[in-house]
């Protein structure tokens, strides 16, 4: 049986995993697309889609951006490193689903509403039910809202239900296209869409190439890693992902504590300032207020870098010349690592399906391995994973510290950060902080995990049950974080891209 | 020993760092260099501008592309290998 029930999901970890082997092999040939198309559908009966042939067709351009390029070969650019969310153009159904439709709910009432509220005379009656004429409909929905049996149902595409940014439009086949001036790579299309249509870009070629080289390298691992690969404990994952060929392990967990303890200060300025502030550690919830309510992202949302790029910031002071590789949840994390101007503070991201891409491919069990614990940050900290888990260790952070209280909102998924940041525009948020993540739940639900977060919270909190005494400051005491600059930079563009 | 260190951070592996160490690596082999040269991995050198980050014995290469790996990276390691 496979890592994942969703067959597409399933599709694209294999792909990473025979990408990860001959990685590490040094045998990734420029045929590796081919290769691969026919190691995975290698029969001539096709078991998902029309035919084997556009099955392996998906599997190359599955294959393509495993290897950090493009998928659709007919693109001219081959790479758009800033552009992580991609769509498969083979992979996308189109779904030629019509949008507006009546269903036998349809009574054939007498009132008519839908014909009377349709603009564009595109519904009239039928012999049994109202029947819609496409020629005419322009799909704007009125007949939906007045039909007082719900008997005409609106359908949007997946991918376009889920972004909250409009980015989703359709060519003239129907394939889903990115604007990437619009995109914020929080990737909600890519975990809708029931094809597997829309994946990120992955790095694990040029990791392990650095691997092979030997060169040292340190990974660090976001709190929500805790629980999610089955019944292995923490330490087990961070000895795991050390036999990956990482020089060190480290929970990025003690950046979030570093993170809140500062944060508490600015949250207290702004409030004495009267200026309600915003988070500004979910790099998609922040690309949606710098480019789509800018105004909100200079005035409300706190100057701190995120816990990645703070504890980044801290390991390449102690050890220069070393790589940092964030393994994350995340794919708008990739995004953020490159968006930090040259000399990146991270060098490479990679989430937790291309880690367990990796393991598989070294045949690494973390069950088996024996280890000790070590717990390197509070809870607070690990518990920025999930919802409102920063707003707890902002509070937490506060009553170490003298002690102040305030009022929080929480805004869950990417529609939500949009509504709220719309209220913070227009002047009418009553509360001090406003927390964004931009997945629904957390980091811990988000686009690259493996398990279920429910079953993860469980194994989460049972596995951090008996470390609750450790504070925030017990870890910023520990680390020493007074000599590292805390703050965004300007987001300046490297250059040369 | 001729220690080539090559840039494979995230901007030079998009513009095809991964071919240079590949011709070196074959390089190495055709040449039987294997006692003589050794390739390391690097990060960000701060070359971006100049083309893919590459550094024989420290020193950096300048103007370097995925058109002219043979003609000019190929006689600076012979150079300093003489």
């Amino acid at each position: 049986m496979g890592l994942f029930e969703h067959e597409a999901r399933q599709f694209k970890f294999d792909v990473l995993r025979e990408v990860a082997v001959r990685a590490y092999e040094n045998t990734c040939t420029p045929n590796i697309e081919d290769e691969l198309a026919y190691k995975l559908i290698p029969t001539t009966k096709a078991d998902f889609r029309c035919c084997v042939y556009k099955e392996r067709e998906i599997i190359r351009q599955r294959t393509r951006l495993a290897i950090g390029k493009s998928p659709n070969i007919r693109r001219k650019e081959d790479i758009r490193p800033k552009q992580i969310v991609q769509v498969l153009e083979a992979a996308c159904d189109g779904c030629t689903i019509k949008k507006i439709q009546i269903t036998d709910n349809c009574r054939k009432c007498m009132a008519k509403s839908c014909m009377s509220a349709c603009r564009f005379d595109a519904v009239h009656m039928g012999a049994d039910r109202a029947i819609i004429d496409y020629d005419k409909c322009k799909e704007c929905g009125a007949c939906v809202k007045v039909c007082p049996f719900h008997a005409i149902v609106e359908t949007v595409r997946p991918c376009k239900a889920s972004c909250a940014v409009d980015a989703i439009t359709m060519d003239e086949n129907g394939i889903a296209q990115i604007n990437e001036e619009k995109c914020i790579n929080c990737a909600a299309c890519q975990s809708a869409c029931p094809f597997g249509a829309i994946e990120d870009t992955s790095w694990i070629v040029p990791v392990i190439q650095l691997i092979n080289l030997e060169t040292p390298m340190i990974a660090m691992i976001a709190p929500s890693i805790q629980g999610q690969f089955d019944s292995a404990n923490l330490d087990q994952i961070k000895s795991g992902i050390r036999m990956l060929g990482f020089t060190d392990v480290v929970e990025v967990a003690a950046g979030a504590d570093a993170v809140a303890w500062y944060e508490k200060n600015e949250l207290k300025e702004k409030m004495s300032e009267g200026v309600p502030m915003t988070t500004s550690c979910c790099p998609a919830f922040l690309n949606l207020a710098k480019q789509h309510f800018p105004s909100v992202y200079e005035k409300n949302m706190s100057t701190m870098a995120s816990p990645m790029i703070v504890m980044a910031r801290m390991l390449k002071k102690k050890y220069p010349k070393t790589g940092v590789v964030f393994i994350g949840p995340c794919v708008a994390k990739k995004q953020e690592a490159m968006s930090e101007g040259m000399f990146p503070d991270v060098d490479y991201v990679l989430t937790y399906e291309e880690v367990a891409a990796m393991l598989v491919a070294k045949r690494i069990y973390l069950n088996d391995i024996k280890c000790e614990t070590h717990v390197e940050a509070s809870v607070f900290g690990r518990n920025f994973a999930f919802g409102q888990g920063v707003s707890k260790a902002l509070i937490q952070a506060a009553n170490e510290d003298g002690g102040f209280t305030f009022k929080g909102e929480y805004a869950d998924g990417c529609l939500e950060c949009k509504k709220q940041l719309m209220i913070l525009k227009a002047g009418r948020f009553t509360s001090d902080i406003l927390e964004g993540m931009s997945c629904k739940g957390g980091c811990g639900n988000g686009p690259a995990i493996i398990d279920n977060s429910i079953k993860v919270k469980v194994r989460f909190d049972l596995e951090n049950s008996p470390h609750k005494h450790k504070t925030i400051k017990d870890t910023i005491e520990r680390y020493g974080f007074e000599d590292i600059d805390m703050h965004r930079h300007s987001t300046k563009e490297i250059k040369s891209w | 020993m001729v220690i080539i260190e090559i840039c494979i951070g995230s901007s030079c592996y998009v513009r095809g760092a991964n071919n240079v160490v590949e011709h070196v690596n074959a390089w190495i082999e055709q040449f039987q260099w294997e006692e003589k040269v050794k390739v390391k991995g690097a990060f960000c050198m701060g070359l971006c501008s100049q083309g893919l980050g590459v550094k024989i014995n420290g020193q950096a290469v300048s103007g370097l592309g995925l058109h002219n790996i043979d003609t000019l990276l190929l006689p600076l390691i012979q150079q300093e290998l003489n």
